[in-house]
């Protein structure tokens, strides 16, 4: 079930809660009993058979956590780690099975010649983040950081329906001590409202403005997937209004599930801080989809190594773990170039701040701040069009036209309009090209728009900032991002009749941009 | 409660301007006459159009009729009136047919006149087509139309509901609202009419701006592209089966027993046009496909019109890049035809003295078996004297479709 879809906002989310907090009256556990009914009805919307798949996921991970607890308790470190090896195993091996099979085939065939095939397997929805869930659980119970003792309770950590299909990826320890909180079975109008205001931003996010400018970066991509060949102007637009969407997207799925979760008096873990505000990539990867960043950051950065062993493994170790987070976003080589190159990129980022800080600086703050913000910005779009073409052939193609290679053109009825100006462009070498006049228009109207707000605007967990609206805030650096404190001071929550009345201009606004097909972009991560 | 009443003012709003014509909400000049947002949602519209309108006569196919053949042309009768025009930009043969069906029995029409296409007809013949599923052939549209089966009416029903819901909450369709009120201001805007036809009006800003040259050498890039796919054919991988021609003959099947007067024609094109589908080497599938319509026109005893010819009115060359002011007579591009040439058509198919041209002056022939072939003949001659009497014609469509889509500002 999408959350931006009827029958999750005017049926689901409203039975669900209301029966909740009913229930909750007669105890926690049978409160907890119908949450859990509830998100499994939740999954199995989309398919019911995957629910055999999750249901089978949890217990084993029950179970392998419940033998990490109690050898922990007497301590004995190898067996720890034979268990905890397996239990890591299993969750792979099963991902790996649904997500990455068919790729794997497809590519021994190409490298060996041979004929293997087998059939189309579908990606159970979600399967990646709750495979991630499961292994931090894991391994927070090999450390003794966590530990459960009933599986209702382990299946409400993975299943609450708010975080189930993209995330914030949460951890076990901050998720149960919320549901055992006694407070936490009583409706408490503060999070109703705050929780109420976070989705309806987010939803607004989502079905006005990712769904919006959607519409102006698929085409173009398209058209590089065909063999089209894109000028400079349709490259940008195209590469921009994706860059755009999938922030949009992503995030406001992010405060849909935060403010889900909130309702329910439960705070999920921030997942997005304004990061294209970012002036340099690390501070980027602080920002963008934070729970996974901290994920791959405790899971797999660390345990590599991290930064103990000296600068060049440290390197070595940034790159693993962005190819394989490259890959844990899609089976293609595309996602593994998009990590790769945001490893690249990180790389970069480490040896400049290690070379910089040997030296004195060569610009002032805010010229270097700027070009920072600049450089990280044009980057990061430079990525995203690796992670949204359908091919590396169609990635060339998009960033052939957006280095200009391609010339420089405007719509035939564009250039007309231009009078003199068109005289100077057309000496720059400007050529005009015939239809997708109102293409062009609206693809840079979106951009226009889009880009302020992505700028100068608050984000959501700022607006909401006096009412701790997730876990695990980010305290942003001054250098680290470029600022508009205007806005953020004006554009603060609070529980008045302007806020009411604006909140719910954005919900029905969002509520009636609801009709056509939209999916959420991580549908199928 | 700030929810609801933004939702249902929106509402309210959206129904008042009704900018699809979805409701049939009264048309204010200066207010909600022209419909830009219709030109995107034919298909959703035009069968809530032909059922408020209830039709005495039916002018269907793709947008060439749809463009050309007016609905309030002075050559109809009283008695044919009320005239919708449900032609539909894109769609295939049966969708064509399907919408037909759908304003005949909206108003219980008497009349039909069926422009056919060529590109129409065209099909992947390298692939075989398995046994055509006319039930769930049209399942993308057929909610909307007036079934030929029984038991889909609460499909109907509901999707009715749908576009209704669609129609009044919806940002788009507010969007789309208010766009259609400051776009009253331009005459030029694209609309759709009550009775289905389509002025053509989004056609004047660019030869206005852009020059009359630039609609002929889009179309010539793409009706060559289109064109030049070596794999099309009329038939199927077998040979035997066409899903057009077999729509085709299922509607005149219907027609008949219905007693419907049906008249079919081919569509007018452009000398380009013409010269485009010589080009391509389409030109003897082209005669196949008019043998094939004959018998099958012949089979129902239903009269066939063919419209293409070398003559002054197709032969009107295109303004010269950069010209912003000539305009041709009888064309708006290679492709579709004006209104003016509709009237001729209609003229000569109603044989009535109702246009601009003289009164003993009949646009086209009335295309039968035993005559065929010397048609066939004629027109191809025709053409080739024409190409080389004028070969800068041949010269400049080449330049059109080798230009790489670049125009002249």
């Amino acid at each position: 079930m999408l959350f931006n879809s009827y029958e999750f906002l005017f049926l689901f989310l409203p039975i669900t809660l209301v029966v909740y907090f009913l229930i909750a009256k007669y105890g926690q556990e049978a409160a907890i009993g119908w949450l859990v009914l509830a998100s499994l009805f939740f999954y199995g919307w989309w398919n019911p058979v995957y629910l055999i798949l999750i249901i089978l996921s949890m217990a084993v991970n029950f179970g392998f956590g419940e033998l990490l607890g109690h050898i922990y308790a007497s301590k004995k470190t190898r067996t720890s780690r034979l268990w905890l090896t397996l239990g890591i195993t299993f969750n792979l091996g099963l991902l790996g099975y649904f997500k990455y099979i068919n790729f794997a085939v497809n590519n021994i065939n190409s490298i060996t010649g041979s004929n293997l095939s087998i059939e189309v397997i579908i990606l159970p929805l979600a399967i990646s983040f709750f495979t991630f869930q499961q292994i931090a659980y894991l391994m927070d119970s090999y450390k003794g950081i966590t530990q459960e003792y009933k599986f209702s309770h382990y299946v409400i950590f993975v299943t609450f329906f708010p975080q189930l299909i993209a995330g914030p990826i949460v951890h076990h320890k901050d998720m149960l001590s919320q549901f055992m909180n006694p407070d936490a079975m009583h409706p408490r109008i503060e999070n109703i409202t705050i929780g109420l205001s976070i989705f309806a931003v987010g939803l607004f996010k989502k079905t006005v403005l990712a769904d919006g400018i959607a519409q102006y970066a698929t085409p173009i991509f398209d058209s590089a997937s065909s063999g089209q060949v894109l000028t400079f102007f349709e490259a940008w637009g195209g590469a921009l209004s994706y860059t755009f969407q999938l922030y949009f997207d992503f995030s406001g799925y992010s405060d849909m599930a935060i403010g889900a979760a909130r309702m329910f008096g439960i705070k999920l873990p921030i997942n997005f801080h304004s990061p294209y505000k970012a002036t340099n990539i690390i501070e980027f990867w602080r920002r963008w989809h934070i729970t996974l960043s901290c994920f791959l950051r405790d899971y797999l950065y660390i345990p590599l190594g991290g930064n103990q062993h000296g600068r060049f493994l440290r390197y070595r170790n940034l790159m693993i773990t962005m190819l394989l987070g490259g890959l844990w976003h899609g089976a293609g080589w595309t996602f593994v170039i998009w990590g790769g190159l945001h490893g690249f990129y990180l790389i970069i980022n480490h040896v400049w701040n290690y070379l910089t800080s040997q030296s004195q600086p060569v610009m002032p703050k805010s010229l270097a701040k700027l070009f920072g913000w600049l450089t990280t910005f044009i980057a990061v779009v430079i990525g995203w069009v690796f992670f949204r073409a359908t091919n590396f052939e169609a990635a060339l193609a998009m960033l052939q036209g957006m280095a200009g290679l391609n010339g420089i053109a405007l719509p035939n009825a564009i250039a007309t309009r231009l009078g003199d100006i068109w005289e100077l462009l057309g000496k720059f070498g400007f050529t005009t090209y015939l239809g997708g006049g109102n293409q062009f228009v609206f693809t840079w109207l979106w951009i226009a728009i889009l880009f302020p707000i992505t700028l100068a605007m608050p984000n959501t967990q700022q607006i909401m900032s006096k009412f701790e609206p997730a876990l695990h805030l980010h305290q942003p650096h001054e250098k680290n991002e470029i600022r508009f404190l205007v806005l953020e001071q004006i554009l603060v929550w609070k529980p008045n009749m302007y806020w009411a009345v604006a909140i719910g201009v954005i919900a029905a606004l969002a509520v009636l941009a609801m009709t056509g097909i939209s999916e959420f972009l991580y549908f199928q991560f | 409660m700030v929810f609801f009443l933004v939702c249902m003012l929106s509402a309210g709003f959206n129904y008042w301007v009704d900018p699809y014509g979805l409701f049939g909400t009264n048309r204010l000049t200066g207010f909600n006459e022209l419909k830009p947002a219709t030109s995107e949602r034919v298909r959703v519209v035009k069968p809530y159009m032909a059922s408020r309108l209830k039709p005495r006569t039916v002018i269907g196919g793709n947008s060439r009729p749809e463009v050309g053949i007016d609905p309030q042309s002075s050559c109809w009768k009283k008695s044919e009136q009320p005239i919708f025009n449900t032609g539909i930009p894109g769609a295939g043969v049966f969708m064509q047919v399907r919408y037909i069906q759908h304003a005949v029995e909206s108003g219980d029409a008497q009349l039909v006149l069926l422009g056919l296409d060529f590109l129409d007809f065209l099909i992947d013949s390298s692939k075989p087509v398995q046994e055509i599923d006319w039930d769930h052939l049209g399942e993308s549209f057929d909610g909307r139309l007036h079934s030929l089966q029984t038991g889909r009416n609460l499909l109907i029903t509901f999707q009715k509901l749908k576009d209704i819901f669609n129609g009044l909450f919806s940002l788009v369709t507010l969007q789309d609202s208010i766009i259609t009120i400051i776009s009253q201001k331009n005459k030029y805007s694209a609309t759709r009419r009550e009775d289905g036809f389509n002025p053509g009006f989004d056609y004047q800003p660019i030869i206005n701006n852009e020059g009359q040259s630039v609609l002929f050498q889009q179309k010539n890039q793409e009706v060559l592209i289109r064109l030049r796919h070596s794999k099309l054919g009329l038939f199927d991988a077998s040979g035997q089966i066409s899903i057009p021609f077999e729509a085709l003959k299922r509607f005149l099947s219907w027609s008949k027993n219905r007693r419907l007067n049906v008249i079919l024609f081919i569509n007018p094109y452009h000398s380009d046009y013409l010269t485009l589908i010589k080009i391509s080497g389409k030109w003897p599938i082209f005669e196949e496909w008019k043998r094939q319509i004959t018998s099958i026109a012949d089979k129902y005893a239903i009269p066939l019109w063919d419209f293409n010819t070398i003559d002054q009115y197709s032969t009107e060359s295109p303004p010269l890049p950069g010209d912003k002011h000539s305009q041709l007579q009888w064309y708006w591009e290679p492709a579709h035809y004006r209104r003016e040439i509709g009237d001729l058509m209609l003229a000569s198919m109603l044989n009535r003295d109702c246009s601009a041209a003289q009164s003993n002056f009949r646009l086209g022939s009335k295309i039968m078996i035993p005559i065929l072939q010397d048609h066939l003949n004629s027109l191809a001659s025709d053409l080739q004297r024409f190409i080389d009497e004028h070969p800068h014609v041949v010269n400049r469509i080449m330049n059109n479709v080798s230009s790489k889509n670049q125009g002249t500002p």
